[in-house]
């Protein structure tokens, strides 16, 4: 009969597939143990913490762990990889064992990610005369998230779009002063901290047109990662920071009416697990029929990048003159 | 795969541990130390150490200098009975004094002293901090957090084993978009619509006509609501003291407060929040190296709250 007596033992319940999550385990024994734990194919280990250079092995899914710094505690930083199914369940078993005996336990982890389908898309959309209600065309693509989790979708244009993304008047020109006041900003923010040059022309290039392609996802998370490095290092640099950003928005603010913020706010929200990253974009539509070519990045909260899906169609639009409607109406979401 | 190396962190630690060590060390000189410990304070940045030393020979009429670290706070109380002494003690530029005439011989005294650490770093180069990104759908939508000291042999070896670090924060972001959009009656948004298009409106006889929808939508709404009321207490809803009654947090974690998200990305619409961010907090120490604990959003009575504002007559 073992003598090792579990203390805690934690796995968390859930997490979105793709992203890190912690484990550890504490225990009390009266000699030295060795902690196995039996991963799941898709689920590797990425830091261990409280354990010895070379007092591990991990191999055919199996992490071993027999030299601790200090007895009685093993922390765990794991990560699963992206599923064919967006919602699975694994198990780990942890098992602790020294000459007397073993301690077992099996935890289980809920690993989910959204999943968007297109259920419909026409051909053709028609602009309606009259709109009825929210509804401006005759048909909509339908969208669906049927994974788990939110999904963070973005509509890209492709150049040979006849029909383009903006954005509404006033926040075009809302968007317009405040890059130009950030970029004089960050600019001055260069010749007093001439170090962090580099990292504050990747940040301005980034924010100036932010979007979710892979290649964007990685730069995002590489330029945060490097702002984030400075500013916890340099309070200074921080401070000016933090004011140039602030500095920037305040001189660009101008009156916008409570309403308007609710209606485009609500628009933006979609339905419970999907949001858009532009709703407040417009199209803008010509008279006659002309091609919409677009596609629809995904990702979520752990900055995933899934495959775009092709969203082209023609848009006829048969009032007399070109109209901008909201990019929202082209879609509908399905719970 | 990677295991960290605590080499990297080990020159922090042993500068952070120096304070504590010399003032022990001081201590020692003239004084019984009849128990120590370290708190490692998160939010200020601080090592804050604490003694209890008896006074076993007469003291000379003198002051001693701890001249070692930046002194952000210092106190010395006596214990039995028990009262503070501010004129016991002083902050000095580098370190800080306690003055011995403040003192009998023969009494039990307890030393506080506050430095700063000047990495701003440090915690969060000992500690590996996760929380949960999103939760899956359900009707309390629940994150998980976890805490856990990524080097006890180094904090065994510098420090003490009797060593806290209090107070971390662990921030939160709760999403609460999906409630807001399903709980506002469509009468309301299309009420919502017609205003937002008339502010747009430059040619009057569409301002006409939708003056003229905006009267027939009005009189078919089940109350005579006022909508630039419920949009105030709809925003009233986001502050930290009312969001609170819909959060709770459990095990090894406690609330410590609230506030709105940034939106993604959308930087020129900070009014209406897709997220809150709450911010709770946990204590780890050698003998506690790892914690957990999870937030619940209470997102079906959010529901409720937001639809109530709708109820109300105007």
């Amino acid at each position: 009969m073992t003598k090792i007596k579990i203390e805690s033992l934690y796995v968390p319940p859930d997490c979105i597939q793709g992203d890190t999550f912690p484990a550890h385990v504490r225990w009390k024994a009266e000699e030295p143990i060795a902690v196995k734990l039996f991963l799941p194919e898709a689920i590797e280990p990425k830091e261990i913490y409280n354990v010895r250079p070379g007092g591990f092995v991990f191999e055919q899914n199996t992490l071993t762990i027999k030299q601790f710094e200090v007895d009685g505690y093993l922390g765990l930083v794991l990560k699963s990889k992206i599923y064919e199914t967006p919602s699975v369940k694994e198990s780990i078993k942890i098992v602790l064992e020294d000459r007397t005996g073993t301690e077992e336990t099996t935890k289980e982890i809920y690993l989910f990610r959204p999943d968007i389908r297109i259920l419909n898309k026409p051909e053709t959309v028609t602009t309606l005369h009259e709109s009825k209600g929210e509804r401006l065309f005759d048909d909509a693509i339908q969208v669906k998230n049927a994974g788990d989790g939110t999904a963070i979708i973005n509509l890209r244009t492709k150049e040979e779009s006849k029909i383009l993304k903006k954005n509404p008047q006033e926040i075009e020109q809302f968007v317009t002063k405040f890059l130009n006041n950030l970029e004089k900003n960050l600019n001055q923010l260069k010749s007093i901290f001439p170090a962090y040059s580099e990292t504050l022309d990747e940040f301005l290039e980034f924010v100036k047109k932010p979007d979710l392609t892979k290649e964007s996802l990685t730069t995002a998370k590489v330029v945060i990662s490097k702002i984030y490095d400075i500013v916890t290092k340099d309070e200074e640099f921080l401070q000016e920071f933090a004011e140039s950003l602030a500095g920037s928005y305040l001189s660009s603010l101008q009156v916008i009416t409570e309403i308007t913020p609710l209606v485009e706010y609500l628009k933006s929200l979609a339905t419970s697990r999907i949001l858009l990253l532009d709703s407040m974009s417009i199209l803008e539509i010509p008279t006659g029929s002309n091609d919409f070519c677009a596609e629809m990045d995904v990702t979520d909260f752990a900055l995933n990048a899934y495959p775009s899906c092709d969203v082209s169609l023609k848009i006829r639009n048969e009032r007399k003159e070109p109209i901008r409607v909201p990019l929202y109406s082209l879609f509908k979401f399905i719970h | 795969m990677g295991s960290t190396i605590a080499a990297s962190v080990e020159p922090a630690v042993r500068k952070v541990s120096s304070y504590a060590l010399r003032t022990f060390a001081g201590l020692k000189e003239d004084f019984q130390v009849e128990g120590q410990e370290a708190r490692i304070i998160y939010p200020e940045n601080t090592l804050k150490y604490s003694a209890v030393f008896r006074i076993t020979k007469s003291l000379l009429h003198r002051k001693k200098k701890f001249a070692h670290g930046k002194v952000v706070n210092v106190n010395v109380r006596s214990l039995i009975p028990l009262a503070n002494l501010p004129e016991a003690s002083i902050i000095l530029p580098e370190g800080f004094e306690i003055n011995y005439d403040a003192l009998k011989s023969g009494d039990v005294y307890l030393l506080e002293a506050e430095y700063r650490i000047d990495d701003p770093r440090f915690v969060d180069a000992l500690v590996d901090k996760i929380v949960s990104r999103d939760s899956p759908v359900g009707e309390k939508d629940t994150y998980w957090m976890h805490a856990q000291l990524k080097f006890l042999e180094t904090f065994k070896r510098l420090l003490y084993t009797n060593v806290a670090i209090q107070d971390i924060d662990f921030a939160v972001d709760v999403s609460v978009h999906q409630d807001i959009n399903i709980s506002i009656p469509s009468y309301f948004r299309r009420r919502l619509n017609v205003i937002h298009e008339w502010i747009r409106m430059s040619d009057p006889r569409q301002a006409w006509r939708l003056s003229h929808d905006y009267v027939r939508l009005k009189r078919m709404e089940p109350s005579k609501i006022d909508v630039l009321e419920v949009i105030s207490n709809l925003q009233n809803l986001f502050l930290s003291r009312n969001f609170r009654r819909f959060l709770d947090v459990k095990k090894d974690f406690r609330y410590h407060d609230c506030q709105r998200g940034t939106d993604f990305y959308e930087f020129p619409f900070p009014t209406w929040p897709k997220t809150m961010s709450v911010i709770s907090r946990v204590n780890l120490s050698f003998e506690k190296p790892a914690a957990d604990g999870f937030l619940i959003y209470k997102s079906k009575d959010f529901r409720k709250t937001v639809e109530n504002i709708f109820q109300k007559p105007g």
